[in-house]
């Protein structure tokens, strides 16, 4: 029967039989794609008849096909790896959730009200039910492809990596270049706007890659960890920029959270001193952890005061504080739109 | 989501649960000519997609999946090298970015990335199954075959339905006016009621390069067609007020649009511009006043500038001889900067005011 121990503890596959064969590896390759991909594109560019194929015929499509494409060609290499002995199936309880919850949205575009629309997205919308199941997945691909240490860095580095990019073409819009004519407006292009489009979608994009770059940062060492913290502080700056309330709270808890995780193993392996094993890798660095985390938070705070203003911000609070409709207002008219909805 | 609380309105169909339940007046809350497609919540986008069932399974998988992969990165950092911070860095990406989803929206770039750490936590609590190889053995290029073989079929299908749904439908449009006249508002992704102009200009310019007539004949074809919705009389008027520069015909159209809907603020402005652009300021000024006192009561979300500009345009025309006027733009212009402190627009007012103080 199966490993009771997480990948994350036993390096499974690291160097491993299961690296070797290039089926795999393709489908790993196309998996990391369809990941990176979709961030990388711009929804604005035209598509043409062909758009057809893959959604109702929109902006979007050019989107989804760069993640689809990728997904269907893990998805084929995962197979063939799967019957040809060169994978094995992974099992989780978590993935009857997923299937659950496939078929709960199949059922739901069955009786949607119009079918077409919940089946394809509309023609410039990318929320139908094969781009969910498309997400679905490459969930499922993550639960059977990342099984190793090795790879789980793959990962984080093409996250963080592109990350870095996105973030690097909105500061760069910021500072009054723009390289790829995208169709935005000046108050957009002012808190960059990036291959997103929009500074709320590029504020909350960058979020993972943030957190992701501090964690992948601290847990790497060399140019790897210096090229982590460069990437990481260009995403964050970017991040500040988009003027997202939503991706500041998140990205700040975010940082918080790895700082406390710092201070959490710092104790541990105090406690746990007599491991040689611990002791001498994680004693060299053991408060940078730390620093580095509390340090962005720090910088976010920091820069996004001073962006917004004092005035701004005091009159945000108090608003929030005072009027009935204040935290309405602060979430842009958000608290009216969620009573309406629901 | 009260309306279908157990299956939702279906992927992507926000807008139709919108337009279809939404409660009355809430058109006017949210902002006039505004269609929703998005929650801005991401359990609520769910909720109201796929039901209630489905958004609270997906919330609580996450979160108990979050939870166990917190656990296994607590054991990889007391046992392994690393102290577990790329496993609880995933783990805190997915606390992080729910947080910004609780105001965010669903696009691919961000979704593929939440299927990013729902499978890496999933990686952390999978096991294998089988130890031993699987008996089954198959050739790759059997594989291949048939994976070409399905590939084929589906486009083969996808594209007879396409050239099918184009026999039946002559374009784009047909669709677009059925969902219009169904709908009563445009089926769209827009936010700011600007994005009509947008609309009505794309759905134009579909019809041109479809059936390859004039932008004019293409408004008057979208009025046949549906003649008696407000957006539709909007965008034909504005049309013909800013390419046309028929002033009288666009005052026409502005005028059958407030006889469907006397509170749409884009119908209210396009009557004082097509007013103004006729000399007759003291008049355009009461429609462009009262588009602004509309729009100024529609949630920020929504927020609409271009009834403020035309208002402001009007009054700094009128300030040359009139003080009052004047001190009414600057009233104006205070209320307008605070309402949208990033326009673009707000340069060229500036100067535009500086001059009347020279």
């Amino acid at each position: 029967m199966g490993s009771d121990v997480p990948f994350a503890v036993t390096h499974e596959g690291e160097g491993g039989q299961e690296a070797r064969p290039v089926g795999p590896t393709v489908a790993w390759v196309a998996y990391c794609l369809a990941i990176v991909a979709p961030a990388l594109v711009m929804d604005s560019i035209p598509f043409g008849g062909a758009a057809g194929i893959f959604a109702a015929g929109g902006r979007y499509a050019l989107r989804v096909g760069v993640l689809g494409l990728p997904t269907a060609v893990a998805v084929l290499f995962w197979g063939i790896g799967l019957l040809r002995s060169q994978l094995r199936l992974r099992h989780t309880p978590f993935l009857w959730g997923l299937l659950g919850l496939v078929s709960i949205a199949g059922l739901s575009t069955l009786l949607a009200i119009d079918r077409r629309v919940a089946l394809f997205g509309f023609w410039i919308d990318e929320q139908g039910f094969l781009v969910w199941v498309l997400y679905a997945l490459l969930v499922f691909l993550g639960s059977q492809l990342i099984t190793s240490r090795r790879r789980l860095v793959q990962l984080t580095l093409c996250v963080v990596g592109t990350g870095a990019v996105v973030a690097a073409i909105a500061l760069l819009e910021v500072g009054g270049v723009r390289l790829f004519g995208i169709p935005a407006e000046e108050w957009a292009y002012a808190r960059g706007v990036s291959t997103m489009m929009n500074p709320d979608f590029l504020g909350t994009y960058l979020v993972a890659p943030a957190v992701l770059g501090v964690a992948f940062a601290v847990s790497q060492q060399g140019w790897k960890r210096i090229a982590a913290a460069i990437g990481t502080a260009i995403t964050l700056m970017s991040l500040v920029y988009t003027l997202t309330r939503g991706a500041w709270a998140a990205a700040a808890v975010g940082l918080v959270a790895l700082a406390a995780w710092g201070m959490w193993t710092r104790r541990n392996s105090r406690a746990t001193r007599h491991t040689v094993e611990v002791e001498s890798d994680s004693g060299g660095r053991r408060g940078v952890p730390s620093l580095v985390a509390w340090g962005g938070a720090g910088v976010v705070g920091a820069v996004a005061v001073v962006r917004l203003g004092i005035d701004t911000l005091s009159g945000r609070i108090t608003e929030t504080l005072t009027g009935a409709s204040g935290l309405d207002l602060l979430l842009s008219g958000r608290l009216t739109l969620w009573s309406e909805l629901v | 989501m009260r309306a279908r609380p157990l299956l939702g309105a279906g992927p992507g169909n926000t807008v139709y649960a919108w337009q279809r339940f939404a409660a009355e007046g809430s058109l006017e809350k949210i902002g006039s000519g505004a269609v929703v497609d998005s929650a801005h919540n991401v359990l609520l986008d769910l909720a109201v997609q796929f039901g209630v069932p489905f958004a609270v399974l997906a919330g609580v998988g996450v979160a108990w999946l979050a939870v166990r992969a917190l656990t296994a990165a607590g054991r990889a950092a007391r046992n392994g090298a690393t102290g577990g911070w790329l496993e609880v860095g995933w783990v805190v990406a997915a606390v992080a970015l729910g947080i910004a989803f609780t105001t965010g929206v669903t696009v691919a770039p961000i979704m593929t990335l939440v299927a990013a750490i729902i499978g890496v936590l999933l990686a952390f609590d999978a096991r294998l199954v089988a130890a031993k190889p699987p008996a089954v053995r198959v050739s790759v290029s059997a594989v291949l075959t048939v994976a070409a073989l399905g590939l084929g079929t589906w486009a083969a299908f996808t594209g007879a339905s396409a050239i099918a749904g184009n026999q039946a439908t002559p374009s784009l449009t047909e669709r677009a006016t059925r969902d219009l006249k169904a709908l009563k508002l445009a089926p769209w992704r827009i936010y700011p009621a600007s994005d009509l102009v947008t609309v009505t200009q794309a759905l134009g310019t579909v019809e041109q390069s479809m059936v390859g007539v004039s932008a004019a004949r293409a408004h008057d074809m979208l009025l046949e067609r549906d003649g008696m919705n407000a957006i539709t009389l909007y965008g034909a008027g504005d049309y013909y007020l800013t390419q046309e520069r028929d002033a009288a015909r666009a005052l026409q159209f502005a005028e059958r649009s407030l006889g469907l809907r006397p509170m749409f603020v884009p119908g209210i402005m396009l009557k004082g511009d097509a007013l103004a652009a006729q000399g007759r300021l003291e008049d355009a000024v009461v429609y462009l006043e009262r588009a602004v006192t509309l729009e100024s009561t529609v949630t920020v979300l929504h927020a609409w500038e271009a009834p403020w500009i035309s208002y402001l345009s009007v009054l700094l025309g009128q300030a040359q001889q009139d003080p009052m006027a004047a001190a009414r733009a600057r009233d104006v212009y205070a209320e307008f900067s605070a309402r949208f402190p990033a326009s673009m627009m707000r340069g060229v007012i500036e100067r535009e005011l500086a001059t009347l103080d020279g």
